[in-house]
């Protein structure tokens, strides 16, 4: 009985399974490397990993600023997903998301009063335009002078990065407020997101995030602009071949990416910070780049990986205090995670030829 | 009177004899850059391996007390760390961009890691003796020249020389013909019996390895200590170099002198100007120059013709 059912299995769903078992062992050898080297370092690294695991989803409020940071991180990743399916490697989401963040400041700062039900979608239509821009600029640089993209948008990154500092410790300089680092006053109320989770810093962000990829998986999946995207990036040739302009979808891809990337700027002001200063983002953008490939691209799949990258930040925080391992692990963890991805897909690309 | 400040002898022969100093390591880095390229790989790494040979150079120096120890950890563990990206390009025929940011983050990471575990619990930041400037006799003593050229450490002449070596074996040797038709051909030089995939291997080892050492200018004739910031950037305008230097290394080496200078003057202009302009701007503007120089030299008519692009073997 029980094997005649097997039998009936369709083959596609062998490859589901085994597509699901190759992402879970991306995941599973990085953390495994983390180990050895923790154990480098003389450190335990199940009690280290346990230290993660609890610091990231073991108490309410760790859950919440585990979804707090989930917001951002889902919006770049979406954002970088966009790009990244027409070959446009953008990794210039951390200055895009800057963009959208400096923007809401200046509204919530200097912009005339106005009731959340207005101001907030003005954020987020102003942050999306501001961040579009950004990516506008080495989209076109891409598409007309074949200026590479990467090295662009990482030129940006440095450029937004001066930027917000440039404003917070001087125009925008709070002279009330005093910190280690400049920041500006806090931004009106009418725009401060409201908390889902009372006593947690869970603010509504999230939702927004999980909103957009869905929208953006219809966009990207569902759609003739999507279909436009892909066919792109798989093969500029073919597509324009097929009547499809080329230099337009790239820059349009860019665009999307960046505007989306923005508005996680626009969830962290109006959301979590309420005030902008220097090292707002701690690189949400770059990690945005394998929370994106992790999640193949699929913004449903970004959700699951961003929330799981969001408590892998979260978590290091408290395995850097209790078990003493340096924060920066979670960056070579991440690397991993993006070269076994790679290696995964030449395996795949391996088998598939094979047979 | 700002202008006068700016104008005179000693300020212009400062920023030029700075535009080397500083054009130096980028030099490097792009020279080994140009041949990853040539042999038709992209290596978006280099900013990460710049960091790792930086910490490995100063590693090497600070344990031994010996610099050139620290030169030779740092061109190794460049190697080593490219070794990777040579496996995921050419083994695995990867996606090289997103190789190349995995590369970056990997070593970025793994020097700022290593950089707390080794020192972090140190009180003070622990420094080295490192290179100093040369002073060639009688040559340094000439008016104007013998400061622009003859005053700079020996790490200085060693890019120059690299410089020299690297146009000869790409222009002048058989190896440098096998790397260029690998870069522009790859299977019309496979049919030619050239092992492509040894050629490429080869060459984003050597990248790796100039990177490793260009990383190692900084924290040995530079700074003489290390920090997480100390490449913040040049790796990716190293590679910026490689395009602005038409993919040659006289030209690699005029474009590095270029951002040298830029960067010179910025430094140069924080310190003349004060606080009348936020230093900030000033601090944008090799990034800016960057974007600008990436779009006027990204014609595609001189690039390998093959760059990127991943060479599976029966397949067009």
């Amino acid at each position: 009985m029980r094997q005649e059912h097997e039998m009936k299995l369709p083959k596609i769903s062998n490859e589901l399974r085994f597509n699901v078992l190759v992402t879970i062992m991306t995941i599973l050898v990085p953390f495994l490397i983390g180990a050895i080297i923790m154990l480098f370092i003389s450190v335990n690294p199940i009690a280290a990993y346990r230290s993660l695991f609890y610091g990231a989803f073991g108490t309410l409020s760790g859950f919440g600023e585990t979804m707090a940071k989930a917001s951002p991180l889902l919006l770049t990743s979406v954002g970088v997903a966009i790009a990244f399916r027409c070959s446009s490697w953008n990794i210039g989401a951390e200055g895009q998301l800057l963009i959208g963040a400096i923007v809401t400041t200046w509204l919530g700062l200097f912009f005339i009063p106005l009731p959340p039900i207005i101001i907030i979608p003005l954020a987020l239509v102003l942050s999306f335009v501001a961040g579009g821009l950004f990516g506008f600029i080495p989209g076109l640089l891409k598409a007309q002078f074949n200026a590479n993209e990467i090295i662009t948008t990482m030129m940006l990154n440095y450029v937004a990065v001066l930027i917000v500092s440039y404003l917070v410790s001087g125009p925008w300089v709070s002279e009330t407020k005093m910190g280690i680092t400049p920041m500006t006053d806090t931004i009106t109320p009418s725009l401060q997101l409201p908390v889902i989770i009372p006593g947690t810093r869970f603010h509504i962000g999230v939702l927004l995030g999980i909103v957009l990829a869905v929208f953006c998986y219809f966009l990207l999946f569902k759609s003739t602009l999507g279909y436009k995207i892909r066919a792109v990036g798989l093969n500029p040739r073919a597509a324009s071949f097929g009547g499809i302009n080329v230099k337009m979808v790239m820059v349009l891809s860019m665009v999307l990416s960046g505007g989306i990337a923005a508005i996680g700027g626009m969830a962290e002001v109006a959301g979590l910070h309420h005030q902008l200063m220097d090292g707002i983002s701690p690189g949400y953008g770059y990690t945005a780049i394998v929370v994106a490939l992790l999640g193949r691209l699929n913004p449903l799949g970004i959700i699951v990986s961003s929330i799981m990258f969001a408590g892998l930040i979260v978590g290091a925080d408290t395995m850097q205090q209790q078990a003493g391992v340096p924060i920066s692990i979670i960056n070579i963890i991440q690397a991993l995670v993006i070269i076994f991805v790679l290696t995964s897909e030449g395996f795949m690309r391996w088998r598939k030829r094979r047979a | 009177m700002i202008w006068s400040e700016i104008l005179n002898q000693v300020f212009i022969i400062s920023i030029i004899a700075g535009a080397i100093r500083i054009g130096t390591p980028l030099i490097m880095g792009a020279i080994g850059e140009t041949f990853v390229e040539r042999s038709g790989v992209m290596n978006l790494g280099i900013e990460g391996l710049m960091l790792i040979g930086a910490l490995s150079g100063f590693a090497g120096a600070y344990a031994t007390g010996n610099v050139w120890i620290g030169v030779l950890a740092a061109i190794i563990i460049g190697g080593l760390g490219a070794l990777l990206m040579a496996f995921l390009s050419v083994t695995l025929t990867a996606q090289q961009a997103i190789a190349g940011i995995a590369i970056w983050m990997l070593f970025d990471g793994m020097a700022v890691f290593a950089n707390k575990v080794s020192y972090g619990r140190m009180v003070q930041l622990p420094t080295i003796t490192g290179f100093s400037p040369l002073n060639i006799p009688y040559l340094s003593q000439l008016p104007i020249i013998g400061q622009i050229l003859f005053s700079h450490n020996i790490m200085v002449y060693v890019g120059i020389l690299i410089v020299v070596f690297s146009n000869i074996i790409l222009f002048k040797t058989a190896i440098g013909l096998k790397i260029r038709s690998v870069g522009e051909n790859p299977l019309a030089a496979d049919s030619l019996g050239i092992n492509v995939s040894q050629i490429r291997f080869l060459c984003v080892v050597i990248g790796g390895m100039l990177a490793g050492l260009g990383g190692a200018y900084i924290t040995l004739s530079e700074l003489h200590l290390f920090s997480n910031y100390v490449i913040s950037g040049r790796g990716w305008i190293a590679f910026t170099i490689v395009y602005f230097g038409r993919w040659k290394p006289y030209g690699v080496l005029i474009a590095g002198l270029f951002f040298g200078f830029v960067e010179a003057l910025q430094l140069r202009l924080q310190s003349v100007l004060g606080t009348a302009v936020p230093y900030q701007l000033l601090l944008m503007l090799p990034y800016v120059l960057t974007i600008l120089v990436l779009t006027l030299s990204s014609g595609k008519q001189v690039a390998p013709e093959a760059l990127a692009r991943p060479y599976r073997r029966g397949e067009k």
